[in-house]
């Protein structure tokens, strides 16, 4: 018996054809006694399933519905369709998976510490070692094993603020706990040599990132860092390092020829801003469990070349800096 | 003729009162009556119930069903609309709420039957006065409501609407949320479905 005529049967049993067509179906079905056998077991069916009346009597009371309906609350009738309600679920998930996605970067070191030269970008200091280019931007170097990536944020917010930071400064935001720098130097013609650098570490911990401003062009640019970052101006060297506005508990410090050791930390407006005698620059080094030496070093003018040069003042790795 | 014509003319009516009255009481239970509301449990918690306890074969599941679909029901009566019978809606409710029970209970439900139902086979009280006829009914009946809790919820819910609850098409249409013709085909495969599954049980071979 094919499926038509099946679906046939069942209609003529269940009683869905009209009178015409049912009489008909019935007269050739009369020869076919399989067919007639089938059309007495849909008819069966349907008297069995009409005899499924053994239905209780419900128990469930007017209050028992009055209970429950308090019980979930009542809704002012005629509220607003609640498509509105869920109208944040997009976004909740769109900023989960933005989240994700940015601590994954920055756990792989994708990120890189990016600065502002005189003549461009430059790229540098990414966490596992690995430089990437970025779009107009020169790569020129890796910013050593931190653990955590580093971002130096050169364009608007230097410290998470709202200055600006030109040529000639630097600013690094770390949005994680290592240290927050934001140094550069401002280099006058006549007093500095263009290769003058700074450097910056992270003590207690944490490796000690570092990332150094090859050129600077102007003053001015040093100046732009403004009160977001802390800032050292003293004869062309400019050094700021600010704390970012992402919520990083910086344990930053900064070491100068026989003065006190200043923490780079702060909230926009309070960061302290260490003096820096002449060409005084901090070197960076590891501490704590990496063991490596803090070492100062001091610049001076040599007096047959006139050329600058570093002399070491002080070395050792067991200095707490920055409290 | 005329006489079936008064007949069809009163049966309009008292569909229309019914429907207005209905709808009277939705429009005060909307303004915050709650004894309208009332009224209309009263009037159709049986048909609910009755609908439920088909789908579900448990007393206890058929009244939370009916007790949530009523509190969905008042929750939501600002998004009935009248051009609809408001059992239509409620069946509609009734349907999803069992659907979704079905689904995510369907091996639990199946045992707890199966255990029911064998514990109840000696109490069962026949309606035929010859014993045999009383057993052969039962085994049937057995077998019927155990192919049926074994059906899929979309298919037993429109066998219990048509077959059991004889429902007429459109109104099937309307609860299910299709069309008429797509609401006789799903009847139609239900059915197909059921005898398949009922034939083994009955020892039908046909």
């Amino acid at each position: 018996m094919n499926r038509k005529r099946n679906d046939d049967l069942i209609r003529l049993a269940f009683g869905d054809l009209r009178e015409s067509e049912a009489e008909q179906l019935r007269a050739e079905l009369s020869k076919d006694p399989q067919a007639m056998r089938e059309l007495g077991a849909y008819e069966g069916l349907r008297a069995d399933l009409r005899c499924l009346d053994d239905i209780p009597e419900p128990q469930i009371s007017t209050e028992m519905i009055r209970d429950a309906i308090l019980k979930q609350g009542l809704k002012p009738a005629g509220a607003r369709p609640s498509i509105l309600n869920f109208a944040w679920l997009p976004v909740a998930a769109a900023a989960t998976l933005f989240g994700v996605v940015v601590v994954q970067r920055l756990n792989t070191g994708e990120i890189p510490v990016v600065t502002r030269s005189g003549s461009g970008l430059v790229a540098k200091g990414t966490q596992s070692g690995v430089t990437m280019p970025i779009a107009g931007a020169e790569v020129i170097g890796s910013g050593g094993s931190i653990d955590r990536p580093l971002v130096l944020d050169t364009t608007k917010n230097v410290g998470g603020g709202s200055e600006g930071v030109g040529d000639g400064a630097v600013a690094m935001n770390s949005k994680t706990d290592i240290g927050n720098f934001a140094f550069g130097t401002a280099q006058t013609e006549s007093k500095f040599a263009p290769e003058k650098f700074a450097i910056a570490t992270t003590v207690g911990s944490r490796p000690a990132g570092f990332a150094s401003l090859k050129q600077s062009s102007t003053r001015q640019g040093a100046e732009k860092l403004g009160s977001q970052g802390s800032r050292s101006k003293e004869d062309g060297t400019t050094l700021a390092f600010g704390n970012g506005s992402v919520g990083a508990r910086p344990k930053s410090g900064f070491a100068s020829r026989g003065g006190p050791i200043r923490s780079g930390a702060g909230k926009a407006g309070n960061v302290p801003r260490p003096k820096l005698e002449e060409g005084m620059l901090a070197a960076a080094g590891r501490s704590g469990a990496d063991s490596e030496p803090l070492v100062m070093i001091e610049t001076d003018q040599d007096g047959q070349s006139g050329a600058q040069r570093a002399t070491e003042v002080e070395s050792t790795s067991n200095v707490l800096v920055g409290g | 003729m005329v006489e079936s014509r008064v007949v069809s003319l009163g049966t309009s009516v008292s569909g229309r009162l019914e429907l207005d009255t209905d709808l009277r009481l939705v429009m005060l239970a909307r303004e915050g009556d709650f004894g309208a509301f009332e009224t209309l449990f009263e009037r159709y918690r049986s048909l609910a119930f009755r609908f439920a306890y088909q789908m579900t074969s448990s007393r206890d599941d058929a009244e939370d069903v009916v007790q949530e679909a009523f509190v969905r029901a008042y929750q939501n009566l600002h998004r009935y609309r009248d051009e609809a019978k408001f059992t239509t809606w409620l069946l509609r409710i009734v349907t999803n709420l069992c659907t979704d029970r079905a689904r995510s209970s369907h091996r639990r439900t199946a045992l707890e039957q199966q255990e029911a139902m064998g514990a109840l086979d000696w109490m069962t009280i026949g309606t035929q006065d010859d014993p045999v006829r009383n057993l052969e009914e039962d085994r049937r009946k057995i077998a019927l409501r155990k192919a049926l809790a074994a059906l899929p919820a979309h298919h037993r819910s429109v066998i219990v609407l048509r077959d059991i609850e004889e429902r007429e098409y459109p109104e099937i249409s309307k609860i299910l949320g299709c069309t008429v013709g797509g609401a006789k085909l799903r009847v139609l495969r239900a059915r197909r479905a059921l005898r398949d599954r009922i034939a083994p049980l009955i020892g039908d071979e046909a």
